[in-house]
């Protein structure tokens, strides 16, 4: 019988982890798979591959000749690839174990989903507390070209990995990423499987020589994509922030609606749209933007001249009458605004990092995003934004809010990373697709209308991605209170429950 | 719907993002017609995939407490038996050296007999 699962292992020189890795297989007690173990000399323990016969689990030995490379896993799993038979293909690492049922709960999966291409699932590995359980947002692409967070076991069409060009030496300690994001670049269905199959006897490579590889292999994502970019390291080992390069910058209409609100910040009492204006001017190196002001009769009659001192030509002035509806500004601010890009800019911001803007358009320069977002931080330093989530109870939340600034759990605060939904407080959408949805819901002029928008956008199949190197500060509620109305939710629910369902990022919810 | 916000005038460009803003909402409501079994399916297999693990684990661990209620009744036999042979005394050795004794003479005695 042809196996369905065939997993590769570099047994390398230590069988002894080889062959626990094998009898975590035996253990499954599962027909159609078959174990391709590839190392430079026979596993010394014949044993396991007799025991493994009778439960129906194929197991074979490729000799892999010795190569020039410094780190031969990669020669070691194409040479395994050749040879295996599978119609799915995974990888483990001498060492690792399955967990009891994994291979039974992957083929349920693959049963019921048979078109997918790539199915992986969770993992885990010795660490404090909770720190080494791998639990995984379903498939974000651009998360995957930020970050290997698909990791093990992660199985893939042999048919499909062939076409990609199987695994390659040269990229140590990221030979499976490389291939995933080749695979990737072929296929959209991607499945993943909120279950742990996988212990391994310790976590994923961060070395230097592993992060220079998985740079790398972006690298040549970006190469094959024939759109000039380039790949820089971030402050976690393994991330990678690709900048696609703009070569005509567009202009970018800064959409601030504001009532001229006064507050005291960092010590100092101040009108809060004039610090986000001066955090504009002196601390924004992107210089194709203008500001699209957008007033309301509440807003102070000196403002917008004091304002036109600092920007002068760069301001259009967009006053509004009636009550104020923050989707109706926004609306009017993006009738108002000259550029290809909308950004939509609370006036209690203020940018911290230079290229902020830099990094927001080159994101969005893509022709498969349709949001970026940004990471916001509250005064004191602590996260206010960085994505937005939706609960298992259809309520939409800040999942990293009020912690720390830094890296975050396998880079979640560093890198970009594919949401449902980003803030309003700062949003990139182009003015294109702005008017194909049609902009704000007025029927929402405080709570959700970014949301609602967000999620508008998504169902047209475009991304809606969060930039957290591009960082502001966001003196949150300065200009409004923070209560929300039932109906509201009761909106949301109405027009999106099932897109809500979907949320990609299960690993904060429920997994399933 | 294409609206070029430079060309329209006020009340055109919002009455005009009210039209997009109500076709997004029909195709969602499209979209959920079509999908919704499909996603709900999806969940179920989820589950379905979850159960299968965690009742492979829960086989396991059964394993694993069956081998180890074996090895806790062998471990108590031992002792017992330890146990048993460390309180023999010495005058429960005497007894057990007359038993035997008497056993041999009546065994010798019957022989004789027959």
């Amino acid at each position: 019988m042809t196996p369905r699962i065939s997993l590769l292992i570099h047994g390398g020189e230590r069988d002894e982890a080889t062959h626990r890795t094998i009898d975590s297989v035996l253990r499954q007690d599962c027909p159609g798979v078959e174990v391709v173990v590839a190392g430079p000399r026979p596993t010394a323990r014949g044993g396991a591959a007799r025991r493994l016969r009778p439960v129906g689990v194929r197991v074979e030995h490729v000799v892999v000749p010795p190569s020039d490379d410094a780190d031969p896993t990669g020669p070691a799993l194409e040479a395994a690839r050749r040879a295996a038979h599978g119609s799915m293909i995974g990888v483990l690492g001498a060492g690792d174990e399955l967990e009891p049922g994994a291979l039974r709960a992957v083929l349920a999966m693959l049963d019921h989903q048979p078109a997918l291409d790539v199915l992986y699932t969770d993992e885990q590995w010795p660490a404090t507390g909770a720190e080494g359980i791998a639990t995984k947002p379903d498939y974000l692409p651009h998360y995957l070209q930020s970050y290997p967070y698909i990791g093990r076991l992660c199985l893939v069409r042999a048919e499909l990995l062939t076409r990609a060009g199987g695994f390659r030496g040269g990229f140590a300690g990221a030979e499976e990423w490389d291939a995933q994001l080749r695979v990737t670049e072929l296929t959209t269905r991607v499945g993943h499987l909120p279950v742990v199959t996988v212990a391994r006897p310790k976590g994923p490579r961060t070395d230097d020589e592993a992060a220079t590889s998985g740079r790398r292999a972006v690298a040549d994502r970006v190469a094959r994509s024939g759109r000039p970019g380039t790949v820089e390291p971030t402050a976690d080992p393994l991330g990678v922030r690709l900048w696609w390069t703009v070569a005509e910058p567009p202009l970018v209409s800064i959409i601030i609606p504001t009532v001229g609100g006064r507050r005291t910040v960092h010590g100092q009492d101040s009108v809060l749209v004039e610090r986000c204006v001066d955090a504009l001017l002196e601390a924004t190196e992107y210089q194709h933007w203008e500001v699209v002001l957008v007033t309301s009769e509440a807003t102070p009659a000196n403002l917008v001249p004091r304002l036109r001192e600092r920007l002068g030509d760069r301001l259009v002035h967009a006053p509004i009458s009636g009550r104020f509806n923050f989707s109706a500004s926004v609306n009017e601010g993006a009738r108002r605004a000259n550029g290809s890009q909308l950004l939509l800019l609370n006036d209690d911001t203020e940018a911290v990092e230079p290229r902020w803007l830099d990094r927001m358009v080159s994101v969005g320069s893509g022709p498969d995003v349709g949001v970026v977002g940004a990471k916001l931080l509250f005064e004191s330093g602590t996260i206010q934004h960085v994505g937005i989530i939706v609960t298992d109870g259809g309520t939409p939340i800040h999942p990293l809010g009020s912690e720390a600034d830094g890296t975050g759990r396998f880079a979640t605060k560093e890198v970009d990373v594919d949401y449902l939904a980003v803030t309003g407080a700062c949003l990139l959408t182009p003015a294109d697709v702005f008017s194909h949805v049609g902009g704000f819901c007025t029927d929402l002029p405080l709570n959700f209308n970014d949301i609602d928008y967000c999620l508008k956008v998504g169902a047209l199949g475009l991304g809606v991605v969060c930039t957290p190197f591009a960082r502001l500060f966001h003196y949150e509620s300065s200009t409004r209170g923070h209560a929300l109305d039932p109906w509201e939710q009761d909106f949301l629910d109405r027009q999106w429950g099932l897109r809500l369902t979907t949320d990609p990022h299960v690993q904060y919810r429920s997994g399933l | 719907m294409s609206a070029d916000p430079r060309a329209a005038e006020p009340g055109l460009w919002h009455e005009a993002l009210r039209v997009a803003d109500k076709e997004a909402r029909i195709g969602e409501d499209a979209w959920m017609a079509t999908s919704a079994v499909a996603i709900l399916e999806t969940r179920l297999a989820r589950a379905n995939a979850a159960r299968i693990a965690l009742r492979e684990a829960v086989r396991v661990r059964d394993v694993l407490l069956a081998e180890q209620r074996v090895a806790l009744a062998e471990r108590d036999k031992a002792l017992l038996d330890l146990g048993s042979t460390v309180r023999r005394s010495p005058l429960d050795h005497l007894a057990h050296l007359a038993r035997r004794a008497r056993r041999l003479a009546g065994r010798v005695y019957r022989s004789l007999r027959r």
